[in-house]
């Protein structure tokens, strides 16, 4: 045998036995990171997942370990379970949007004890002291602009059904505050009707035909809550009000930016959920670095219309995508 | 042109055959391998997950009977299976992949560290304090067990999507792997087999072409074209070397044909001199039979002479004179030589004797332009020619004719033509006289052939060659017969 042929088959030997000892690499990863868990009023809810991909992004570009966390659909314990837990865990920090701002003092408290920094997002929590940050749309801002919008659509006097999830929840109160402001200079123009969904789509909806159907004189609608529009849009469409009745809503979603393309509601007031996220993990990350950082951030929104509403559809699916 | 031998082409197939396979034979190898390390991984993290949910449930209910009834057994077992949690969690953070995996665990580990903290606390203090004190600080610690197994449900929830993430990847890999191994696989049986054929081929024509050479050459044919040329070093060596057998046979055979023709040669010339040597014996025979009682002949003549002579008939004694000058030349010559001037002397001797029997009708002309009437020849030549032109050629026409004899140098011979311009033959009848087949009812008539065949064998074998006597002949216009003698004689046996 000649020696390139031993020198082949003493290759192909080895090559044999390289691979049968060859392992995977393990994904290396930073193991020395900061954990910031985001508990979210309802994890998978699109609005929430704008918030989500920003604060993956800000984990992803500040270095640190993000988890994202909730309750299904705005429990309360579930949420504040979810933050004992954490504290429990002794993460580095917590951010999170406390509906019901009394609801979180005592889990905020124990996090303060435990030196854990929280970051409230979207409502504020009920002592500023509670928390290190707050980022926010800003509501009295919302609920001014809704208000102008809706007296503009409408056209003249406006009688109005105000939906809201619920009644305590402490940015819609701001928001329809600013209705009320705005209203009362308007001669003929008031609020007929009530009603709270829960952030519940199925009982927004009973909650809405029963209101239209005991006001029928209602010609505009103020939704401070974004769970249930698309279905306001369906009922108005359904009675063939939609054309009677003007619905400004909240959240620009992809049910929401359907109805507004269908002409079943005129429009919603959409919050920058993306940027709330993002500037609530970087707010976590410079706290925890011993930075300094705005008490108060709020972030932008606008309203949203059939003339728009394409435009901004593809913009937020850039950012999540 | 470079010529591989058959030994080096297999080895190349097999060895190419070889290393594919071995590569083939690698990434399979490395497909099991990266797949039982996958499986591996994910048998020990769900075997570690399993440790510590048992581990840490255990330990709360190790503390449960440890506060119903201390001992340090219970506690003991609650040490080891704190311990055994934290050992789980170890292995867990060490050998996860996963990052969110890893930092969840991180907490839950905070989680069991914080309740172990508790829990040493509720036993130190249980002999201390009433079961209320310690409660607070009781349910605290199974607050933490209910977010241990909380997170640990995460966890796990993270970890099954991990695995199964890692069980359809390992499956794809697999499958993609033996998606690309059947393909390759195919393509390489079908280069082999490609290759295979033509190895096969590229062995099998030129054995055709030989063992169809070899036959041929077993079957005696030496024409068949040689073999072409041959690619393989092997099948060249065994071409060329029959070829080169097959030339040397053909050139042997040839030497062989040649000698046996030579032998042939030699055996037709012994033969024909055997023929001639009994002409002449007849020759002689005849001439024997002639010269019975030749002194009773020539007394005869010489008193016939003396006689007329006597008579004053002058005519007869010259006539007498001209036979017995033939009659001496011929008992004399026979056998022997002469020259074509005592030739020449002898044809007029005869001339003469026709001459005085024809009279007027028969006419001659002699016209000898030659300067070699010294050359030699056999005897006996020109007269029978002559005799033939008379007896053949004349006598149809009552012997009335005429008879030229012409004698002309050439550079290398002297032709003496005898033409009559008697009837003359027709092409059969001249092949046959030349060939000595005459057969005329005429006795005499045959006796002229015998004796033309008899000139035509004799110069021939005195010259040694075979063009000495040629014949021409028409019908009605005569016959003319050219004897051609060469000035350098071949055999002298006449």
């Amino acid at each position: 045998m000649s020696k390139r042929v031993k020198v082949l088959f003493c290759f192909l030997a080895v090559l044999l036995v390289c691979s049968g000892c060859y392992s995977p690499p393990e994904d290396a990863f930073d193991k020395d990171m900061r954990r910031v868990v985001f508990v979210s009023p309802q994890k998978e809810l699109p609005v929430w997942l704008q918030a989500k991909a920003g604060f993956l992004d800000s984990a992803q570009d500040y270095g640190f370990q993000a988890e994202w966390l909730g309750s299904e659909d705005c429990d309360l314990d579930e949420m504040t379970r979810q933050i004992s837990i954490a504290i429990a865990e002794n993460v580095d920090a917590i951010v999170t949007c406390p509906l019901t701002p009394s609801v979180f003092d005592e889990v905020f408290s124990q996090a303060k004890e435990k030196g854990i920094p929280v970051i409230a997002v979207a409502v504020d929590a009920s002592h500023p002291e509670l928390r290190s940050a707050f980022i926010s749309p800003d509501y009295q801002k919302i609920g001014h602009d809704q208000a102008v919008a809706l007296h503009e659509a409408v056209g003249g006097e406006m009688k109005i059904g105000v939906i809201m999830s619920t009644f305590d929840s402490q940015n819609q109160i701001i928001q329809l505050e600013e209705l009320k402001r705005y209203i009362q200079d308007l001669e003929g123009s008031e609020i007929v009707a009530y009603g709270q969904d829960f952030a519940n789509p199925m009982t927004g909806m009973s909650v809405f035909s029963e209101m239209l159907e005991e006001h029928p004189e209602i010609n505009a609608v103020f939704v401070t809550s974004g769970d249930a529009v698309s279905n306001y849009g369906k009922i108005l469409a359904e009675k063939g009000l939609q054309d009677s009745i003007v619905l400004i809503g909240m959240d620009a979603v992809e049910e929401n930016a359907r109805a507004i393309l269908e002409g079943e509601i005129y429009g919603v007031m959409d919050q920058d959920y993306y940027q709330m996220g993002y500037s609530s993990g970087e707010y976590a990350y410079k706290i925890l670095n011993g930075e300094t950082v705005p008490q108060t951030t709020f972030c932008d929104s606008m309203l949203v219309t059939a003339q728009n509403v394409q435009q901004v559809m593809d913009s937020k699916e850039s950012e999540v995508s | 042109m470079k010529r591989h031998s058959i030994q080096k082409q297999l080895t190349c197939l097999v060895l190419a055959a070889v290393v594919v396979m071995g590569f083939f034979a690698a990434a399979v190898v490395f497909g099991w391998s990266y797949s039982a390390h996958q499986y591996s991984a994910i048998v020990a993290q769900s075997s570690a997950f399993t440790t510590l949910s048992n581990e840490i449930n255990q330990a709360y209910i190790d503390l449960d009977c440890y506060i119903q009834n201390p001992s340090s057994e219970a506690l003991e077992k609650y040490s080891l299976s704190i311990q055994n949690a934290k050992a789980a969690v170890e292995e867990i953070k060490n050998t996860t992949a996963v990052q969110d995996i890893y930092y969840s665990v991180i907490g839950i580990e905070n989680m069991i560290r914080e309740a172990h903290y508790l829990n040493l606390e509720i036993i130190n203090q249980l002999d201390l304090n009433s079961f209320n004190d310690i409660y607070p600080k009781l349910s605290e610690s199974q607050a933490l067990l209910t977010y241990i197994n909380l997170r640990m449900a995460t966890v796990n929830s993270l970890q099954n999507e991990w695995m199964q993430q890692q069980l359809s990847q390992t499956t794809a890999r697999v499958q993609n792997l033996v998606f690309l191994l059947i393909p390759l696989l195919v393509i390489l049986l079908c280069v082999l087999l490609l290759f295979g054929f033509r190895i096969a081929r590229r062995i099998i024509l030129p054995i055709q072409q030989i063992s169809a050479q070899a036959n041929q050459l077993a079957a005696g044919d030496l024409s068949a074209e040689d073999i072409p040329h041959q690619p393989l070093l092997e099948f060249s060596v065994i071409a060329n070397s029959l070829n080169k057998m097959k030339r040397e046979l053909s050139l042997m055979i040839d030497k062989i044909r040649e000698q046996s023709n030579i032998e042939s040669r030699l055996h037709e010339t012994e033969l024909e001199n055997l023929r001639i040597s009994n002409d002449l014996k007849n020759t002689e025979l005849r001439v024997m039979q002639a010269q019975i009682n030749p002194h009773f002949l020539f007394n005869t003549l010489n008193s016939i002479g003396r006689l007329a002579y006597s008579s004053g008939d002058n005519q007869v004694v010259e006539l007498i004179e001209a036979l017995s000058d033939m009659l001496r030349y011929n008992l004399n010559h026979i056998g022997r030589s002469i020259t074509l001037h005592e030739e020449l002397d002898n044809l007029k001797n005869y001339i003469y004797i026709q001459k005085t029997r024809f009279g007027d009708k028969l006419s001659f002309r002699i016209h000898a332009d030659t300067q070699r009437m010294d050359l030699q020849m056999p005897c006996l030549t020109l007269q029978p020619i002559v005799e033939n032109a008379i007896v053949h050629g004349l006598k149809p026409y009552n012997y009335e004719g005429c008879v030229e004899v012409e004698i002309t140098d050439d550079d290398h011979w002297t032709l003496v033509s005898i033409h009559d311009d008697g009837v003359g033959m027709e092409p059969s009848e001249i092949e046959k006289m030349v060939s000595g087949a005459f057969e005329a009812p005429d006795q005499s008539v045959k006796h002229t052939s015998i004796g033309f065949c008899n000139v035509k064998t004799r110069l021939n074998s005195f010259f040694g060659k075979q063009d000495c006597v040629t014949v021409s002949s028409e019908l009605g216009e005569g016959t003319t017969v050219v004897l051609k003698l060469y000035c350098e004689k071949g055999n002298q046996n006449v």
